[in-house]
């Protein structure tokens, strides 16, 4: 009985002690092999990363808050090298499509969120935020909802554009109205239109010549309207009627406030229309990315200038709430240094470096370790309120940009600046959507996928 | 010393070369693309589409709003052509100042076309300064939004055209009547020739031959050049109403991401622009015929 004894006893140990490596190799795993912040950026060796982005065209003064925030990056790991590349808007996709194909080019890129960034991940460009950042990073980044998709997230947001309507105080004043109480519901809204234009000055301003301006106020302030959640929205990519009364309740709303536009919508671009605001001829104006750097030069011209949430009329419960979208960052699928990649954007969303983003741009940082404190006009923290409130999303990062192309920028030319009629409008929207899922069949089985991960 | 007959071929060999890798890989590439649905990623597979791309443009109401948009602007050639003899007549009978006229008729040609762009697309607001002048001169009922409305987009476009390519038409036809024997003009003129017997009998049946170029080169670019145009002063808007074959192209490729899509739009407009390219080839030597007769 002796023998088996021992044998069991040395059979018992030798278990015991198999366990203990494991759990030692294990342990010495995680604490120099976590993701993202927590990753040892120096077993790399030398690395130089290329990160390709869109600069000031799309938060005018984030390429010197870049450029300090890769040196302060580079002196803590002297062993990377990081190099930006600028890229054309206009052609941002493709470029992207031809770096994917070539297997070359950045190890991380900038990305729009919504199907922007998961037309990338569909394509196997690109790899998901829980493979180069920790779960603690992720987690005080709301915005990576807009990209979940089969359980991961797909971008990773720096910051938050914000869509409020803005107003000019004293036009408001002018016509009678209470500039401190701005209207919320669209009654109210369609009285101050009204009252602005009786005072002689234009209520509303937008230029659709360039078309963005039918994206950000269909997306931001009439189509969110409809929705309490955006799988109802992406369901109506895969096999939604665009002309069914739901979908063409907000049209009419739109045609209601045709008379409070502009006269020349379709000749000016949306910059030109920003700037007639700006320079004090229009009283209201849509706002868009950058929003605040616009209130912050009217304010210093001695303009008093004022938010608010698009006025309400839907039933969904997203109506009355400011739109918002995180834009970041993704990393590349051949990148040889995809943690090296995670670890850098990781370290943009550092306490310091979100202040500093703020200070320098004025837009807001998305990531709950930026203390909203911080803000200091009465604009932004009426805005960041909202946001704390609810985080909605911008509906355009739901559906393919040919809906947005040759649906939205065609129908608010055509309501505000020519005669379609809503029925035209909701067609237009109808045809167009028939033919991308014609087009677009391998797309479709992912907005299909997509659905079922919101 | 007899040459073999491959040695030409040899010769010529590299510079054949070149010009395969520089036109035929491209033109190749664009027509294989248009037979298939073309993955943006390395990781998904590219499949044969078959004509299915083809069936498609020709079924999507937005491509036959572009052809029938070229070929509108088809319009500006005849308007080109005439305009550009009238003045070149006028010039070569050398008024005052033609010097100066040349150059002016002829800086419109040499201005980048964003610039251009840009400039028109301002000028032409519905508060721009071509209004605003039509309504201090007491003609506020004309005044339109020349490039905001779906009726006067494409014409607006069609306008800006005509006013930047005609300075290549006249220097076309001055150079061409430059070259024509005076003593044609002398005897026409010692026969009784008024200005106008003189146009339509001496000078335009001698710049035939420049015509024919002429006025091909232009249905070309109208065709296949005019994306700047439209790209710079509306975007295909308002409504998609001043979209061309080109941006369709564009929109398809960078917008949409379907580049079968667009290659099939692009081979169709490679073979149109081949058709008139031989009618260029054709007409030129039917000009020559009829002005050295």
């Amino acid at each position: 009985m002796k023998r088996p004894m021992r044998t069991a006893l040395a059979t018992i140990a030798l278990c015991a002690l198999a366990a203990l490596l494991f759990a030692v190799a294990a342990t010495a795993r995680t604490s120099s092999g976590g993701l993202g912040s927590q990753y040892d950026v120096s077993k790399d060796g030398k690395v130089t990363l290329t990160l390709w982005w869109l600069g000031d065209q799309e938060v005018p003064g984030i390429e010197k808050w870049m450029k300090e925030t890769i040196a302060k990056y580079q002196a803590l790991h002297p062993n990377v090298t990081i190099k930006t590349v600028i890229d054309p808007t206009d052609t941002w996709t493709q470029t992207q499509q031809t770096a994917c194909k070539a297997k070359s080019g950045a190890d991380l890129w900038y990305n729009w969120s919504g199907t922007w960034s998961l037309e990338q991940a569909w394509s196997g460009c690109t790899v998901p935020n829980e493979v180069v950042l920790s779960p603690a990073d992720i987690s005080t980044v709301p915005n990576v909802g807009e990209t979940r998709w089969q359980g991961k997230t797909w971008d990773y947001p720096l910051y938050r554009f914000v869509y409020p309507v803005v107003y000019n105080k004293a036009l408001f004043k002018k016509a009678g109205l209470d500039p401190n109480r701005p209207p919320t519901t669209w009654a109210a809204f369609l009285g101050a239109s009204q009252k602005l234009k009786a005072s002689g000055v234009t209520p509303i301003v937008v230029g659709l010549k360039d078309g963005f301006g039918g994206e950000i106020l269909g997306s931001a302030t009439f189509q969110k309207q409809l929705y309490s959640s955006y799988k109802g929205l992406v369901q109506m990519v895969i096999n939604g009627n665009f002309t069914s009364p739901t979908w063409t309740s907000w049209i009419t709303k739109l045609a209601q406030l045709k008379p409070y536009f502009n006269n020349d919508v379709n000749s000016i671009t949306f910059g030109e229309g920003l700037g007639r605001f700006q320079n004090g001829t229009a009283a209201m104006v849509f706002g868009t990315p950058g929003v605040q750097a616009t209130i912050a030069d009217m304010t210093k011209a001695g303009k008093q200038v004022g938010v608010m949430k698009p006025p309400v009329f839907g039933s969904g419960s997203y109506a009355n709430s400011l739109v918002n979208t995180g834009n970041g960052f993704q990393v590349t699928s051949w990148s040889k240094h995809k943690e090296v990649a995670g670890s850098f954007m990781a370290f943009m969303h550092t306490t310091e470096r979100l202040n500093a983003l703020y200070a320098q741009t004025g837009n807001f940082p998305a990531d709950t370790r930026w203390n909203p404190s911080q803000a200091k006009s009465a604009t932004d923290r009426a805005m960041l309120g909202w946001l704390k409130d609810k985080n909605v999303n911008y509906p355009a990062n739901y559906y393919p940009t040919d809906l947005d192309v040759n649906g939205n920028f065609v129908v608010f030319q055509g309501i505000l600046g020519g005669k379609m009629t809503v029925a035209q409008a909701a067609k237009t929207y109808q045809d167009v959507i028939t033919k991308w899922r014609k087009l677009h069949a391998a797309d479709l089985r992912n907005y299909l996928a997509w659905v079922s991960s919101l | 010393m007899r040459l073999s007959r491959g040695a030409p071929w040899l010769y010529a060999a590299p510079m054949l070369a070149l010009i395969g890798a520089v036109f035929a890989y491209p033109v190749v590439t664009l027509v294989k693309y248009s037979l298939e649905n073309v993955s943006t990623s390395p990781y998904v597979p590219t499949t044969y589409a078959g004509l299915s791309n083809f069936r498609y443009i020709f079924s999507d109401s937005l491509f036959r709003t572009a052809l029938g948009n070229n070929i509108k602007l088809f319009l500006c050639v005849p308007i080109l052509a005439v305009l550009a003899v009238l003045v070149s007549a006028i010039l070569f009978d050398r008024p005052r100042g033609w010097r100066a006229y040349r150059t002016v008729l002829f800086v419109p040609y040499i201005l980048s076309i964003p610039v251009v762009g840009v400039v028109f697309g301002t000028l032409f607001q519905l508060n721009g300064t071509a209004n605003t002048i039509l309504r201090h001169a007491g003609l506020g009922a004309l005044a339109q939004d020349w490039l905001g409305s779906t009726a006067w987009a494409l014409p607006t476009i069609m306008f800006v055209i005509v006013w930047k390519e005609l300075g290549f038409g006249i220097i076309l036809c001055l150079a061409r009547l430059a070259s024509v024997d005076e003593q044609l003009f002398e005897a026409a003129k010692v026969d009784g020739a008024g200005w106008w017997r003189l146009l339509r009998h001496v000078t335009v049946p001698q710049l035939l031959p420049a015509l024919a170029f002429y006025v091909v080169v232009e249905l070309i670019t109208m065709l296949s050049w005019v994306f700047a145009y439209v790209y710079v002063m509306t975007l295909g808007g308002p409504q998609n109403s001043t979209v061309v074959s080109e941006y369709y192209i564009y929109q398809a490729f960078f917008q949409n991401s379907v580049a079968g899509v667009g290659a099939a739009a692009g081979v169709t407009l490679l073979g149109v622009v081949s058709l008139f390219i031989l009618l260029r080839v054709w007409m030129g030597r039917r000009a020559a015929l009829v002005a050295y007769d």
